[in-house]
């Protein structure tokens, strides 16, 4: 191990969780300069993420959004995936920690293995698949997911009988019955825990027939039901009779805000919003009306576009929110289940429905807990990490941060945030260690071989007896050998194992091949190595081309064993047709400017400027007004009680202490130009536009924050007794006695939120009122307190502000959006509020000294900024991610990053985690002297180009533009490769490399013209 | 309708979710017409009315077009623009005297290899209805 | 019950012991029942149990398997097979409804001419006291029972069992004889009913709730069983009418 410098840090990191959230981690600290160990107790990388069918509010595929993750965490080189693993002990320091790990055995090897599933057929012993959370049965030897990272079986030694079946069916010679739990050390910079959660066990409620009725579900098994590689293939079927339901109940708080039965007060988070688009998807699968109904406490939206998908599932999709907790669940003979519940109205209902779901909640595993203690990580009173508002992602140890579900309930997008602020978090003292443990490949030269007629190679796979075993292998090996330009074809037991990769290359070069056709599985999962192999010899990978003979036809026409061989000639034929067309693709690396720019100087734009400095390359902090600090210097306190003030005037004494920040304040941005990895930026004087200066930066993050909306409800601005958030905790700052003396105070929620104008929840308003509430209380015990309120969101572990406020003896008075509290003040002095109350059912009137009015969180207007970086905006003048799931940090355009209130109204803490996490992203751009490009671009051809702005008009990403040359310009490093412009352009002047016309063309021109061909 | 007839069709399978679902199809060791032979391209936005018509001119007696669902699409919007090249070329075929039924577009994510299986029987047996392509040169002789 | 009744007993006698013991009960002129069809088999442990179930569907009321003493096979071990199969068979007869009764597994040597007679006469009677098996009755049972015999996991369950159970599995351990018994009974009785299950299929598209009707499974069995069929690619959903789902077997 080579260690740079003076001191012992480490250059590693290792990550504890590969869910999405340690995914995430690993992948940043992997492209940043540090080598990742990523440990994980199960047998793949994925957690519970890879479980679920779709993703609110997008209502996108899980899978199909996390498995380029899983597969690009499995290739990295430098990330270590330890698989089957425990954390067992973490000794020594921040910066070199040793961290020992009990590595439990797989009994298969995780190389050798090819996942064809030979083993898992001839197994005899079933279990219950947990996977598919029970609903049906997998084998002794299985794979946890088709889509698993490592690809590779595994035995599950409890419930095996040791017979041997699986070692006598696997010609890969895989198995391993020697293996034996070892144990190792590992040194590293810093640990990130990512172990996530599980799901509340409802069997502990007999009330709910959880464990009595197969049609009362959890929410998850739900998933799998709708998952179309689920027990049911995607089929919505209830598990009892195999019936299509036509009523489904989800039940809310299954296991959460419970303090009777669970122990879990807290809210999670999270089952708000996945019940609706349960009931959402459900809907879509069922070909009758299906009568979807959510029976729920508060509907917690509070997320961005969450309160626009609740409208559409209430008004689109028609399903019923009613507002009641169940109390019984009772099964009738027919596999129904009778609801007993009591609506607001208060009369007792009873209801049938064909199906129950069990919206369970988030709760800490026993193995979670007990890891935590053997690191000697502070837990909280529910059992998650123990972090503060201000360091969100510090664990009580040094070294060790935390994020994802183990810190607090909380949704995907956040997690993967928090994750990215956690790897920013754990580097953040290694910097001088940085590129000293990464690996990287050494390469022989390219060879040219453009003068040369093709000479193809033919790899025909056997795949054990998964493609021999059904096509004629031989035959086809024969049949490519009659192709035109191939010289050399066989056939492989395994052509993926290490030994015929080898003899690959030896072939290679003694027969001159030049082109490289692999008939086996799919590129998907093996391309990749393929590639790598013949690169290893000096092949560019362009040169090579996959037939795919197993998942596309011997797995699925295995009866019928002579069309499969057929076919299996027709895919080689057409995959040889397209070889002998390739050509190398140069690997194009540009330089990278290692400056950050940051826009915006409140405390997402602080903390962003300070962390690109602590990870050693400079920042510009560019901010309009006169002053540091944002909105934050008007609030007084976290959630958790935590002071801002202190924290934000340290921020910025930091700040202009750092020599790599450069502060520009009264300073706006101008021209920008350039693509990722170069951006040259015009910064103007916010008071002399003519006073420019220019800059050069590699990356920039916008985090250019938001406001309080100034209501022109209920007389705001015109009764001193009516405040809004920030005036109260000015008020509290200074010390105002008419806080103290008001006897009847009243909050009102969602003034300009959830309304017609602003249709978004502004997610903070909530938890502040609640807060405030108490301080109130403190002030003066004998005061009355009502909070006025639609929903009460006070999510997660926020919870805890909404309990102790019932304690204390605040009322909380629910209100209708059509029907909301009135206040009347006619001679601007005394005050009079009527409000319907629901569970009355009538008006109450009061007199109150003091109104404090839930204000809207605004986004800050920047139009013509946002248009410099070319970045969206929504409708509610928000920042658009580039996916709201998993890239919640990034824009679309590449080297670009948000961060803070400009991306949607959001905590301090929930600040802080996305500006840390913007410096993550940053981090794999400024970090490496040069980056590289993707090869597979589309280019112009300027003697064709007509400068039509087709191009410019059909790319989703804008790259395109006509230079001054008069022919459409591409970027190459903006470039996403996805053809669209090239097949739109009318003068056929564009190609994308590697899927050029002639080649398509060749692949299907081989299909039928096969006398020609030979 | 010709019993013996066996349909040569192409799909053109974009990366990111038709082709990955088709694998999954064989994970799942669903079985589905072996005359179905898969094209991969990066994005379905890639496919261009020639790559259609070539197909139908080589004698291919359909050709279907596999995208992700609309909004899913990896490189935001290449599935919706291709939907319109697919309806064009229909409407082409038809002015040719040929059934715009042979050139069809689908919407799958990677998940669905039930749906992948079904595609292909329901494109197999569509195309095994209409016949043979009026330019399968093999078939008409 | 009828004297009048002569049941058709099928014997399975190995040829070193039991036939030879049965020849020395004729030599010996020693009396028993004349119900038993003799087929001779070089050791017990050639007795297949389809071969037994075919018996029982070709007409005969009762099968007796007779063999060498446990320690006596003259093919040292053949006999111990005999037995884990025999066991075997007779848990599925009693799932099936038919019943262990109608098939009886003993022992004698070539000496025994004696013991042989007396074994002849007990199972005679015990099979003349069960009455006539008629085989039409009990089709899909027998079917289902020929279908689940066949498998690998039960046919190579039976043949490992003693190895696990007698020495140390492929871990170089002991398996838990416990886990082993579990494993066996749940990949019994779940062949069992994959098997009844896809009698049903066999026949066309049937719902779930008509498969609990003519298997006499119940209905959550039959929805579970009826899954590992479907991830076996062993039935398929065919349609639904209204909210109700047919399955059958692939074509």
């Amino acid at each position: 191990m080579s260690t740079k410098g003076t001191n012992n840090k480490v250059g590693s990191v290792m990550v504890v969780g590969a869910g999405v959230a340690g995914i995430q981690a690993s992948l940043d600290m992997a492209n940043a300069g540090y080598y990742v160990h990523l440990v994980d107790s199960s047998s793949s990388v994925g957690g519970l993420m890879a479980q679920l069918d779709k993703t609110f509010p997008t209502n996108d595929c899980a899978m199909c959004v996390i498995s380029p993750f899983l597969v690009e965490v499995g290739r990295h080189l430098n990330i270590n995936i330890i698989p089957n693993s425990e954390l067992e002990s973490l000794e020594g320091e921040a910066g070199a920690f040793t961290a020992k790990l009990k590595n439990n055995p797989r009994y298969i090897d995780s190389v050798k293995c090819t996942a064809c599933g030979q083993c898992r057929q001839v197994c005899p012993v079933t279990a219950v698949n947990e996977f598919d959370c029970r609903l049906d049965l997998r084998k002794a030897t299985f794979i946890k997911f088709p889509q698993a990272v490592p690809l590779s079986y595994t035995i599950d030694k409890n419930v095996c009988i040791g017979c041997g079946m699986c070692e006598k069916a696997c010609l890969a010679g895989a198995i391993s019955y020697s293996d034996q739990a070892r144990f190792s050390e590992i040194k590293v910079g810093a640990v990130v825990l990512a172990m996530g959660n599980e799901l509340f066990d409802p069997s502990l409620f007999d009330t709910y027939a959880y464990s009595r009725h197969p049609n009362v579900v959890t929410s998850l098994e739900f998933e799998r039901i709708l998952s179309a590689s689920g027990p049911y293939k995607g089929h919505l079927m209830r598990p009892y009779d195999r019936e299509v339901p036509q009523k489904i109940a989800w039940l809310q708080c299954i296991g959460s805000r419970d303090i009777n039965h669970a122990d879990h007060s807290y809210c999670s988070s999270v089952c708000c919003m996945y019940s609706i688009k349960q009931s959402m998807i459900a809907k879509e699968h069922a070909e009758t009306p299906l009568d979807a109904a959510i029976f729920y406490m508060d509907m917690r939206t509070h997320g961005k576009e969450f309160e626009r998908y609740r409208e559409r599932a209430e008004k689109g999709s028609g399903v019923r929110f009613i507002r009641s907790r169940v109390h019984t669940v009772e099964p009738l003979d027919d596999g129904g289940l009778k609801l007993k519940y009591i609506p607001e109205s208060g009369e007792v209902l009873e209801e049938v429905f064909d199906m129950v779901v069990l919206a369970a909640g988030f709760a800490t595993s026993k193995d979670t807990k007990a890891l935590a203690q053997r690191l000697g990580i502070n837990l909280n009173a529910h059992s998650y990490a123990q972090t503060s508002d201000l360091t969100p992602v510090s664990t009580s140890r040094e070294g060790v941060f935390v994020c994802g579900t183990f810190q607090s309930p909380k949704d995907i997008p956040q997690s993967v945030m928090e994750a990215s602020a956690a790897a920013a978090g754990a580097t953040q003292n290694l910097s001088e260690q940085r590129w000293s443990l990464t690996l990287t490949k050494e390469l022989p030269a390219e060879k040219n071989f453009s003068e040369e007629e093709p000479k193809i190679g033919v790899f025909v796979c056997n795949c054990g007896i998964n493609i021999g075993g059904v096509a004629d292998v031989p035959a086809v090996r024969e049949y490519a050998k009659t192709l035109p330009n191939v010289i050399h074809a066989e056939d492989n037991l395994f052509t993926c194992s290490q030994d015929t990769q080898e003899n690959i290359k030896k072939i290679i070069l003694e027969k001159g091949i030049n082109r490289v056709v692999v008939a086996s599985c799919s590129p998907r999962t093996h391309e990749p190595l393929f590639q790598e192999t013949i690169r290893e010899i000096g092949l560019n990978p362009y040169l090579f081309e996959m037939a795919n003979i197993r998942d596309q036809n011997t797995w699925v026409h295995m009866k019928t064993p002579q069309r499969a061989t057929d076919k299996a000639k027709d895919l080689v034929r057409m995959a040889v047709a397209k070889a002998a067309l390739l050509e190398s693709l140069p690997q194009v690396t540009l330089d990278v400017t290692q400056a950050v720019l940051v826009v915006g100087g409140g405390v997402a734009g602080l903390e962003a400027a300070l962390g690109v400095a602590r990870q050693g390359f400079v920042a510009f902090l560019v901010e309009r007004s006169n002053e540091l600090g944002g909105m934050a210097l008007g609030l007084n306190a976290t959630w958790q009680g935590e002071p801002v003030l202190p924290y934000v005037m340290q921020l910025i004494e930091d700040a202009k202490k750092n020599e790599r920040i450069k502060i520009f304040l009264e300073t706006e941005v101008g021209h920008v130009t350039g693509t990722i990895g170069n951006f040259t930026t015009t910064l103007k004087s916010a008071n002399n536009p003519l006073d420019t200066k220019v800059i050069n930066h590699g990356a920039a993050i916008l985090a250019t924050g938001g406001k309080e909306y100034k209501p022109h409800e209920y007389f705001y601005g015109k009764n001193p007794k009516i405040l809004t958030h920030f005036d109260l905790d000015a008020a509290v700052r200074n010390n105002d006695k008419a806080l103290k003396d008001s006897k009847i105070a009243v909050f009102i929620q969602c003034v300009g939120s959830r309304t017609e104008e602003r249709a978004y929840c502004s997610r903070v308003c909530c938890i502040h009122s609640i807060k405030s509430a108490l301080i109130l209380k403190k002030l003066n015990p004998e005061m009355q307190i009502f909070i006025i309120y639609r929903d009460i969101r006070t999510y997660g572990l926020r919870e805890d502000l909404y309990k102790e406020a019932r304690q204390q003896g605040i009322r909380f008075i629910r209100y209708n959006k059509d029907n909301p509290p009135v206040i009347d003040s006619d001679n601007g002095q005394e005050l009079k509020l009527t409000v319907k109350d629901h569970i009355l059912q009538r008006p109450i009137e009061m007199n109150p000294d003091l109104v404090v009015l839930a204000a809207a969180i605004l986004p800050n207007e920047n139009k013509t900024l946002f248009e410099h970086f070319k970045v969206p905006a929504n409708s509610d003048g928000f920042l658009v991610e580039a996916h709201a799931k998993l890239r919640p940090v990034d824009f679309a355009s590449e080297g670009l990053f948000l961060a803070g209130i400009a991306h949607y109204p959001k905590s301090i803490d929930e600040s802080i985690a996305q500006a840390k996490a913007a410096v993550s992203r940053a981090m794999r751009i400024v970090s490496k002297n040069t980056i590289a490009v993707d090869s597979v671009i589309a280019s112009v051809n300027p003697d064709r180009c007509a400068a039509c702005l087709t191009c410019v008009r059909t790319c989703p990403y804008n790259v395109p533009r006509v230079g001054e040359e008069g022919y459409a310009i591409i970027e190459p490093s903006d470039c996403h490769g996805c053809g669209c412009c090239v097949s739109e352009c009318p003068g056929k002047a564009i190609t994308l490399k590697h899927f050029t016309d002639d080649q398509i063309n060749a692949k299907t021109d081989a299909l039928f013209y096969i006398e020609a061909s030979c | 309708m010709n019993h013996d007839f066996e349909p040569q069709i192409i799909a053109f399978c974009c990366k990111y979710c038709a082709y990955a679902a088709a694998d999954l199809a064989g994970s799942m060791r669903l079985n589905y017409p072996s005359n179905i032979k898969i094209i991969q391209v990066p994005c379905t936005g890639r496919v261009d009315i020639i790559h259609l018509l070539r197909a139908i001119e080589d004698g291919a007696d359909g050709v279907y077009v596999a995208g992700c669902m609309e909004g899913d699409c990896h490189f935001v919007c290449g599935n919706i623009k291709t939907r319109k090249k697919v309806e064009y070329v229909k409407k082409t075929l038809s002015e040719l005297g040929i059934e715009p039924e042979r050139v069809e577009m689908f919407n799958l994510s990677s998940a669905m290899g039930p749906r992948f299986a079904e595609i292909a029987n329901q494109m197999g047996e569509r195309i095994r209805n209409l016949g043979p392509s009026p330019l399968n040169i093999k078939q008409a002789a | 019950m009828n004297d009048s009744y002569k049941p058709k007993i099928l014997a399975f006698l190995c040829n070193w012991c039991s036939y030879a013991g049965a020849d020395l009960a004729g030599v010996s002129r020693i009396q028993y029942p004349p119900f038993i069809r003799v087929v001779r088999v070089m050791c017990s442990g050639r007795v297949d149990p389809l071969f037994i179930v075919n018996a029982l569907k070709e007409g005969f009321d009762g099968v007796l398997v007779s063999g060498c003493h446990i320690g006596d096979c003259h093919y040292l071990e053949g006999n111990k097979y005999t037995v884990k199969r025999m066991e075997i068979l007779a848990q599925l007869l009693d799932l099936s409804g038919i019943g262990r009764k109608r098939v009886h597994l003993r022992w004698a040597s070539a000496a025994e001419a004696k013991p042989f007679a007396d074994n002849v006469i007990e199972v005679s009677n015990i099979i003349k006291e069960a009455g006539p098996f008629n085989a039409k009755d009990h089709e899909m049972a027998l079917n289902a029972l020929t279908r689940a015999l066949s498998t690998t996991r039960l046919r190579w369950l039976v043949g490992i069992d003693r190895h696990l159970t007698e020495n140390e599995n492929v871990y170089h351990e002991k398996t838990d004889p416990i886990l082993f018994e579990k494993v066996k009974n749940d990949a019994i009785t779940a062949e069992y009913q994959k098997a009844l299950i896809q009698e049903a299929l066999s026949k066309g598209p049937v719902t779930v709730r008509e498969m609990a009707d003519q298997t006499g499974i119940a209905i959550y069995t039959v929805s579970k069983r009826l899954n590992e069929l479907e991830l076996g690619g062993m039935a398929d959903l065919k349609s639904c009418e209204g909210n109700t789902p047919r399955f059958a077997s692939p074509v």
